[in-house]
Formats: structure tokens, C-alpha cells, sequence
């Protein structure tokens, strides 16, 4: 069942169009890997999915609703919700304060306070530790919890390695093939190929704002992505 | 035989601990267009930095035209011919289009009065700006802004132009054109140096492609030869392992 579609999504700074007629969906429990090179329309496409950018076209429905218009905070509360590039924490709250500003009334579920320190046992002797203060890997499994927080049906997630040592990265994903294991519907931006075919059961690459490859990860080799992230042809 | 305008002689730069440019050598010949590629942070925009004189490198020399001009800053670098652009776009705002392209029009004394107006004008028709010519450049959008980082440094009429990520958000029609602009600057005997993501775009035009990672050159050679290099794959996607 199709959870998120984006259809033939526009989204423009100015005169420059970073998303150019965008369709993609995602089924319940899916999980799916967005790559592509600088400046391809990866965050722009989270943002506008997210309702922190509105779009200049196209359409955004989660579970057969048109969101399109619908504000930020609404679509937290109907269940997305995104974990920005650069974390984006509050740096003078704790980490147990940054996790239960996530918290909305309506939406409950599996995940609190305690469920996000044991899934992320990192965290566990950083707790009442400020955010400015925590290393970029511990700031990065804060800012996931900080979106499983709010129990969402679809988690958004921008850079999830981008600028953590390897063996960092390594815990990040440890955490989260635990939750994705639990079934969660993840849309994720990671640039090491490699890792997000292992994690992803489907692949999308974009190119200037299109969508120039998609498929499953295990049917996907390394030269046809490769060649797609380039905008190359193959060499006749 | 190549001769070489500008060359990085075993550069290196820190910004803190971080060997942003760890021992690079690079040579640009006359009416070459070399293209710059590699993920976020390789050091591309730095070398273009110490290239144009606007950062000095802790180690190694730039040499232009044989002399070396390490020790001179980007505003002597200019004028001896080296002209660049910016990512991020940086207008003199408070001035026209036209006042900005004539700042490099004018730049150096090399020319004055009506005829750095002609220049100006005829640039400003050759990167489409004629029609904006006496609007602020704080009220230009943001490929407009860029638009006018390639007339200002094509005004000062250099025998060098170094582009940073000038292509990105353009249409299909508008990458075409740049091509075709650099191709034609190119054919004019400038030698370009262009830094850009849009890998497919500059192997439409570029003679050589350049490819860094961590501070190093890691691959420099045919277009086609560089993209199929394993180490360059790596670079952007990660290792096979």
C-alpha cells in the first residue's frame, strides 16, 4: 500500500528549479535510498515532503490525502517527520529536553524517551548532557530520536552520515536497521552507494532535479548508478 | 607542445588541522578548458582560491605566464589577467549590473571611458544581461546573480577565468548556452578552469577533467577516462568494500 506520493513536484528558489516534475511513491514499511550529487534536489524534495518548502507545483499525499498546502507542524502531527541536514538541534537543551520537544499529545506509539535511549545506547550517558556538547554522531542519533519522538509513519531522513567518522556512521545505522526492522517507512539521503543499497530495499538517484534512475537496490549494479549520478550514457 | 598559463606547484592550505589542500600540482594550458570535479569538501573552491590570490597557501607557488605570483594578491592577479568567479555570488550591491561589469571593464586602467562602455555592453549581450543592464544587483535572482559573476570576470578580459559552480539550476536550454559560451571562450585562446557537480555538462566541453578528494588531485586527464576511474567512483559513492 502506497503510504507517501509525490506527484510531478516542482519546486523552485527564485528562477532556479531544484525539483523538476518529481513522482515517487513509497509503500507502507518501505525503505528507500534518495542519492544523487550536490545541488541534485535531494533536501529540497525532504523539505517540500516535510512542508518546510512549499512547492511551486505538483502534489504531496500521504495515506490518500492531498497535504500539499498543509503546514509543517500538521504534517509532524498526521506523522512525518524529517531529520534536517546538520541536525539542526537545540544547542542549549538537553538531550532528553531535545527528545521531548518532539513529543506531541496526539501521537502515540512505541517510542518515548526511554525506547530512544535504548535503541541509541550512545545517548544513554549523554541524557541530561546540552546538545552543543555532544560530538556529531551522538548529535545525529539525537536528531533521530528527536523525530521518532513524535512516532511517525514516515521518517525523513537528510545526510545521515554526512560528516561522522566511519565507525560512527556504523552505530547510526546500527540504530536504525532496528527500527526499520520494526517496520517503519524511511526515506533516507545517504551518499555512500554502498551503504544505501545494503540499507535500502529501493534505490532513487536524481540528476538536476529529476528522478533519472529508480529501482530495487538488489537489482541495481554499480556502473547503471553510476552512470545515472554522472549524467552519463553508456559508451556505445 | 602545451604552454602552460597558470600551474599550483605542490600546494598545500590548512584551515586548522584540516589539510584542505595536501601537496597539489596543477597546470592549466593556454586555450585548455579543464574541468574541476569531487564530493563536498575535496578542496576545489580552496585551489581556486589560492589559484586567483584571494587565499595564500602555506606551502608551494603559483606560477602564472613562468613568474611566480604566490606573494601577489587577487586584486594584482587580476590584472596581470586571472579572473574569477564566486559560488556563492558576491555583486557589489548598491551598484548596477552595468557598474559592476565596468569595475571589470575598468579594472587595472587597461581601458576608459566609451570604450570600457563598449566592453561593458557587448559582455553584458554575451551573458544575456542587456535587459537588467541598469537594475541594483541586490534585486537579481539568483542565476542572474551569476550570470553577472561571469560578465564581471569576462570584463576584465582575462587570458585565465576560473568559474565556480556556475551551471547548477539551470534549464536544459541554459546549460546548452553556458557550453557553447565557454566553448567559444575557449576557442578564443582563454584558458577556463570550471568547477562544477554537473559531471555530464562539463564533459561536454572540457578538454581534461580534474577530480579531488580530501585535499588531493586524485585523477586528471580525458573526460571520459577520469568518470570511469574507480577511484573517482569511490570518491562520490563511497568504497565497493
Amino acid at each position: 500500500m502506497t503510504l507517501l506520493e509525490v506527484d510531478g513536484l516542482d519546486c523552485r528558489y527564485g528562477l532556479l528549479q531544484a525539483v523538476r516534475g518529481v513522482s515517487l511513491a513509497i509503500g507502507q514499511g518501505e525503505t528507500v535510498a534518495l542519492i544523487g550529487a550536490n545541488g541534485a534536489g535531494k533536501t529540497t524534495l525532504m523539505r517540500a515532503i516535510a512542508g518546510a518548502h512549499r512547492p511551486h507545483g505538483g502534489r504531496v499525499v500521504f495515506d490518500g490525502a492531498d497535504i500539499t498546502r498543509a503546514p509543517a507542524h500538521r504534517r509532524v502531527s498526521l506523522g512525518i517527520a524529517l531529520v534536517p541536514e546538520g541536525r539542526r538541534l537545540f544547542p542549549g537543551l538537553t538531550v532528553e529536553e531535545n527528545l521531548r520537544v518532539a513529543a506531541p499529545p496526539r501521537r502515540r506509539g512505541r517510542w518515548n524517551v526511554q525506547s530512544v535511549l535504548e535503541v541509541f545506547p550512545l545517548l544513554q550517558p549523554r541524557r541530561h548532557m546540552v546538545a552543543a556538547n555532544l560530538s556529531g554522531g551522538e548529535q545525529q542519533a539525537v536528531a533521530i530520536g528527536r523525530a521518532l519522538m513524535s512516532n511517525p509513519r514516515v521518517l525523513l531522513l537528510d545526510e545521515v552520515s554526512l560528516g561522522l567518522a566511519p565507525v560512527v556512521v556504523d552505530a547510526v545505522y546500527r540504530s536504525l536497521a532496528d527500527v526499520i526492522k520494526e517496520g517503519a517507512t524511511v526515506l533516507l539521503v545517504e551518499q555512500d552507494l554502498t551503504r544505501a543499497l545494503k540499507v535500502a530495499g529501493r534505490v532513487v538517484c536524481m540528476l538536476e532535479g529529476r528522478v533519472v534512475l529508480e529501482g530495487e537496490a538488489s537489482s541495481l549494479d554499480r556502473d547503471r548508478v553510476v552512470n545515472a549520478y554522472f549524467g552519463l550514457r553508456r559508451p556505445a | 607542445m602545451d604552454a602552460a598559463v597558470l600551474a599550483a606547484v605542490d600546494v598545500r592550505k590548512h584551515f586548522g588541522a584540516l589539510a584542505v589542500l595536501d601537496g597539489v600540482n596543477l597546470t592549466l594550458n593556454q586555450g585548455e578548458a579543464v574541468g574541476i570535479v569531487g564530493p563536498n569538501g575535496a578542496g576545489k573552491t580552496t585551489l581556486l582560491s589560492v589559484l586567483s590570490g584571494s587565499l595564500t597557501p602555506e606551502a608551494g607557488s603559483v606560477v602564472y605566464r613562468g613568474r611566480d605570483v604566490t606573494s601577489k594578491g587577487a586584486a594584482d592577479r587580476c590584472k596581470l589577467g586571472i579572473a574569477r568567479t564566486h559560488q556563492v555570488p558576491r555583486p557589489f550591491v548598491g551598484m548596477t549590473v552595468f557598474e559592476n561589469v565596468l569595475v571589470g571593464a575598468t579594472a587595472g586602467g587597461k581601458r576608459r571611458g566609451a570604450d570600457a562602455y563598449g566592453l561593458c555592453l557587448q559582455v553584458l549581450e554575451e551573458c544575456g544581461l542587456t535587459d537588467l543592464a541598469n537594475r541594483r544587483a541586490e534585486g537579481l535572482g539568483l542565476l542572474q546573480r551569476k550570470r553577472l559573476e561571469l560578465a564581471r570576470a569576462l570584463a576584465v578580459e582575462p587570458a585565465v577565468l576560473l568559474l565556480d559552480e556556475i551551471g547548477g539550476g539551470l534549464t536544459d536550454a541554459e546549460s546548452a548556452a553556458l557550453v557553447e559560451t565557454v566553448a567559444a571562450l575557449r576557442g578564443r585562446g582563454i584558458a577556463v578552469m570550471w568547477i562544477e557537480h554537473i559531471v555530464h555538462v562539463l564533459m561536454q566541453v572540457v578538454d581534461r577533467l580534474v577530480c579531488m578528494d580530501a585535499g588531493r588531485i586524485i585523477a586528471d586527464g580525458p573526460p571520459a577516462a577520469v568518470v570511469s576511474q574507480a577511484a573517482v567512483i569511490d570518491a562520490y559513492l563511497g568504497s565497493r568494500a
